[in-house]
């Protein structure tokens, strides 16, 4: 089976980034259908079309824009998450360098259908190129009147601004990143209440990922049932893969829903592994390592579920034999004790013990360290404050029940 | 000093509360001074409003903000999952060897600093690194390092 291009179709072609090349290929017509639609209308068709959150989380996208209060006569914002911090993810960052007014015409969409007249694009300060093209995509949407006051004569304003942020894993997490927004140490928030009622500055707030997004205006444009079409019941459309590690052709692949299953994206889209193959990481660095004889499974989120693991990000990390799966572990809790922010103790604490102890049955000290690591986990698990530390308990139990023996 | 400050003051009235002005007021800092020093502190928190060690504590949260001078060419050496998996801590190794500087650091003319960071979002040419900002890679060989820092050390001759 192969690749479905939807919204990478363009990405990469000669000019694809700019403004004359977006309107050539159809770009900003579904905004300007959007805009003269009614908002709840927007609403249910992407309710209809069954996207999820295309960050991590896959929560169902029309169903958080519909939780936004509408007799509120508070400002409202959409925020673009392009903070992918998740390790082995760079999929955000091939729609924003490369085909950047498809992010800005969803965001348009959203503000339409959410009433907001501001937006932020929160972008990592690893993508200094992306913060650039972004800025110089807006001020041409600006100017060319797709972005600003009064749009196309439509009376709709709605004005997006790039936001740099300054190098937190952890801000990738909603309400962490709407704290940075303001100014801030990026620390979650406890939730509820959500950013839809109290987001930005207190006020209602969609946050969606950048790729969540770009899907936007194909499903305005050709119709729920169209994008249903692809994919299974719960995972509808298409899904951008980051494929990394021990593979032969590390890249980005589209492909729509349950096509592939992990195996044939790793052999037929990826090339292959390079030397032996020890196990995949398949939704980013902070999802459970599968090993090599549970990779039969569909890519969709519930197939992935099923095999004990998550989709995440969509980002396929190739374990092979080039280091010991211990250092794997050690390199992955490392990470995570680093981006721990701190807040919550079982978290803070808990991570940084997880990092030591697999450092030592790395470094060879083996004794009673698979019971001291389940004991930190009983210690963590359920008591943290947001994702990232459930993260951790998930990532190293997996890594100590699948490869206890090779530690 | 004054020019700076006017730049916050602008900042601040392109967002609907002020206080988001922050981290871009502390990015332009890193603009204009190389890194966030203390005086550039104290200036944001005279325009903000606000006090020098709460400018400090909030840019103390992000670990790309500099506090400290780096070198004309900064390094950030991802060794996440994929670019460790493709020979990062090598890079990282041969970094040292030829710099003959631990990370953070620079180098005795100033041309090169160097330090380990989390995934840089350039797993497709891993092991990978950000040189100034611009993602680089793979730099899977001690040549094509080497190769690189001549390159780097000629432009600086030539400027």
């Amino acid at each position: 089976m192969p690749e479905t291009r939807i919204i990478l179709e363009h990405v990469g072609k000669k000019d694809s980034g700019g403004l004359g090349f977006y309107l050539d290929h159809g770009g900003y017509r579904a905004a300007l259908k959007a805009l003269a639609m009614k908002p709840q209308e927007i609403i249910d068709m992407v309710k209809a079309s069954g996207l999820r959150g295309r960050g991590g989380a896959a929560f169902p996208t029309g169903l958080k824009w519909d939780f936004v209060p509408k007799e509120d006569p508070r400002p409202r914002f959409v925020v673009a998450n392009c903070d992918e911090g998740e390790p082995g993810t760079f999929k955000d960052r091939e729609i924003v360098e490369k085909y950047p007014h498809l992010l800005l015409e969803g965001m348009l969409i959203a503000a339409k259908a959410i009433g907001a007249d501001r937006g932020f694009i929160y972008v990592r300060a690893e993508y200094p190129r992306a913060q650039g093209i972004l800025r110089a995509a807006v001020a041409e949407a600006e100017n060319h009147g797709y972005l600003g006051e009064n749009i196309k004569g439509t009376g709709f304003s709605f004005r997006v601004q790039v936001y740099a942020g300054g190098g937190a894993y952890i801000c990738g997490e909603e309400t962490a990143l709407i704290e940075s927004l303001e100014g801030k140490r990026g620390h979650p928030r406890l939730r509820p209440p959500y950013p839809v009622s109290h987001g930005v500055y207190g006020m209602p707030t969609v946050v969606n990922n950048v790729e969540t997004l770009s899907n936007v205006p194909f499903i305005l444009e050709k119709g729920p049932d169209w994008y249903r079409s692809m994919g299974t019941k719960d995972s509808a459309g298409t899904k951008i893969f980051t494929v990394s590690g021990g593979v032969k052709k590390p890249g980005v692949y589209e492909l729509k829903f349950g096509d592939m299953t992990l195996r044939e994206l790793i052999e037929e889209c990826a090339g292959g592994v390079n030397g032996k193959l020890v196990g995949v990481i398949p939704g980013g660095l902070s999802t459970p390592i599968l090993r090599p004889d549970e990779l039969d499974v569909k890519l969709t989120y519930e197939d992935i579920q099923k095999a004990g693991s998550l989709l995440g990000s969509g980002a396929v990390i190739v374990v092979n034999n080039s280091v010991p799966v211990a250092a794997v572990a050690r390199r992955s809790l490392e990470f995570l004790a680093h981006e721990s922010c701190g807040k919550c103790t079982p978290c803070r604490e808990g991570s940084t013990w997880l990092a030591r102890l697999f450092r030592e049955i790395e470094l060879g000290k083996k004794n009673g360290r698979i019971e001291k690591i389940n004991h930190i986990l009983d210690g963590m698990r359920g008591k943290c404050f947001c994702p990232l530390g459930e993260g951790a308990v998930a990532v190293a139990g997996a890594f100590t029940s699948k490869y206890g023996e090779e530690f | 000093m004054n020019g700076f400050k006017e730049k916050i003051r602008a900042l601040k009235t392109e967002f609907p509360v002020g206080a988001s002005a922050l981290i871009p007021a502390i990015h332009e800092a890193e603009a204009v001074f190389g890194a966030l020093t203390r005086e550039a502190a104290v200036a944001i928190a005279d325009e903000m409003g606000t006090r020098p060690e709460h400018v400090e504590a909030v840019a103390s949260f992000y670990h790309l903000i500099k506090r400290e001078g780096v070198g004309k060419f900064h390094f950030l050496v991802c060794t996440n999952l994929s670019c460790m998996i493709c020979g990062a801590y090598d890079l990282f190794g041969w970094m040292k060897e030829f710099l003959g500087v631990e990370p953070g650091r620079v180098t005795e003319d100033g041309l090169f600093s160097y330090e380990e960071a989390e995934c840089i979002g350039a797993c497709d040419m891993a092991p990978a690194v950000l040189l100034n900002g611009e993602r680089m890679g793979p730099l899977n060989t001690r040549e094509k390092l080497g190769q690189l820092l001549e390159k780097l050390r000629k432009e600086a001759g030539n400027a």
